[in-house]
């Protein structure tokens, strides 16, 4: 009875917010602010930032997890924190880092600058913010998954003679596939979401760097039917990313370890 | 032949083990869980480095520590040409019966690997379970698949960790009677671990036991003729 009545106060303090989004923009309001070109650039560079990031995080961060998952080694579990941190800074102190690490003052600015490289503005620096921000994600996802694997099926391979390369692409990582879709499947849905982080170190630049969440913002003082309308958008399309990331973990409780 | 002579040390276990196995012999290697008996597999394959020792096959060194005027070897188990099936098998949930078999084979267009594991399994009595999945095969399936992959890398030894443990008793004899042809007909020094001596006993195979991390003649017990 207890757990039933705060079960009823969480479902609305959670779901009320996104109904009322859903609720409050007539559809053809929506359909009509959803065409506005801000909208539709700012979707384009949400999808193309989040599906670049997302690339470049899975590529990555794929065999990276697979090695801290299956090797042990002294300061693991120091290597294993600092990768997942991104994913509980403030938004801001992200912001900073990602200045700090590759602004025109920062550690690496010198060295990007002599190559001819400016990142803050760029569509490029939209990507580095999303996938720092969400790759902790993947990472996160894919190391469980591996770390689930019967290592007695790695050593199978490897006396079956693969190389360790085979063991990883032909054994591991179909063998993870679903918690790897899953993790690829929340860093998207997280880079969809991403605010702070790409304000700071990427701008707001109309139709260069402004992506959905940053439109929204941009329009909530003085169209706010639009945000609206964009708002829900991105309440549609993260519902469904959460929907695909459950189905693809195979059990409901499961997406617990993605945090 | 395969002589392995090595020590490994690793948390609170101390093996110290020597072991010669001719071709086409069989060397049931017996003792109580815990002993270390899959430790010396895993040496042997070359999944865990012994701590001191060596490990040669025919002419083959596959582990040797560095010498005077020598390096170390320390081959992966990719080359060592080791058949190994594990308890259970070990088959690729993910894969076919027959691709868990042509996973093992390489240096054969992708067109001739089918046919040569199909071939494989079909001397095995399971051309009919080709397209199977691990799954949906019983557990003697399995253990029969795992042993056509390990024969199929034309291994210069087979190593068979507790393979017919997890099998019911006439499933059992059809898998040992599989395991010693296969030896028979090419000739491969073969090590299996069994905690059950009545398996050496129908392989008629020469038994060691593994007592307090060394190997030697086994005690003279009572042990279960039909192995089940």
């Amino acid at each position: 009875m207890l757990c039933g009545a705060a079960l009823a106060v969480v479902l609305l303090l959670l779901a009320l917010p996104v109904v009322a989004i859903l609720v409050d923009t007539a559809p053809a309001a929506l359909w009509a602010s959803l065409r506005t070109r801000e909208s539709l650039t700012a979707l384009g560079i949400s999808f193309a930032g989040a599906g670049t990031a997302v690339a470049l995080v899975v590529l990555l961060g794929t065999p990276a997890a697979y090695l801290l998952a299956t090797t042990r080694f002294p300061g693991r579990t120091a290597v294993v924190t600092l990768l997942e941190l991104p994913m509980v800074l403030p938004p801001a102190v992200a912001g900073i880092g990602l200045l700090a690490a590759f602004g025109p003052q920062g550690l690496f600015g010198g060295p990007l600058a002599d190559a001819g490289i400016s990142l803050p503005f760029t569509f490029a620096a939209v990507v580095i913010a999303l996938a720092f921000v969400a790759g902790p994600f993947h990472l996160r996802q894919a190391h469980s998954a591996f770390a689930a694997l019967d290592p007695a099926l790695l050593d199978a391979a490897r006396t079956s003679g693969a190389r360790e390369s085979g063991v990883f692409l032909r054994v591991a990582v179909p063998l993870a596939a679903g918690g790897l879709g899953a993790g690829a499947t929340l860093t998207f849905a997280r880079a969809l979401g991403e605010f702070g982080a790409t304000l700071m170190f990427a701008g707001s630049l109309a139709a260069v760097t402004r992506t959905a969440s940053l439109e929204v913002y941009a329009r909530f003082g003085t169209d706010f039917p639009g945000a609206l309308a964009l708002s829900a958008v991105l309440v549609a399309v993260s519902a469904a990313l959460l929907l695909v990331a459950r189905i693809m973990l195979g059990r409901p409780e499961g997406l617990r370890a993605a945090g | 032949m395969l002589r392995v002579d090595v020590r490994v040390e690793r948390h609170a276990l101390a093996l110290d083990v020597a072991l010669e196995v001719g071709p086409g012999e069989i060397v049931v290697i017996s003792g109580p869980s815990g002993a270390g008996k899959s430790t010396i597999v895993r040496a042997i394959a070359g999944l865990l480095r012994p701590t001191a020792g060596t490990v040669r096959c025919g002419e083959r060194t596959w582990f040797a520590p560095a010498g005077p005027g020598r390096r170390a070897v320390d081959l992966r188990p990719r080359d060592r040409r080791i058949g190994l099936v594990v308890q259970e098998g070990a088959l690729l949930p993910h894969l076919s019966a027959w691709r868990n078999v042509a996973f093992a084979i390489d240096g054969l267009p992708r067109a001739e690997r089918r046919a040569a594991s199909i071939d494989r399994l079909d001397r095995l009595g399971l051309a009919a379970r080709v397209d199977a999945k691990p799954a949906q095969l019983s557990g003697g399936e399995r253990q029969r698949v795992a042993l056509a992959r390990a024969l199929a890398r034309r291994p210069a030894a087979l190593v068979l960790d507790e393979p017919f443990s997890a099998l019911d008793a006439a499933t059992r004899s059809r898998a040992i009677d599989a395991v010693a042809a296969a030896v028979r007909d090419q000739r491969l020094p073969t090590v299996i671990v069994s905690h059950d001596a009545g398996d050496a006993e129908r392989l008629g195979a020469r038994t060691l036991a593994l007592r307090d991390g060394r190997l030697g003649a086994p005690e003279p017990v009572q042990s279960s003729k039909d192995g089940a």
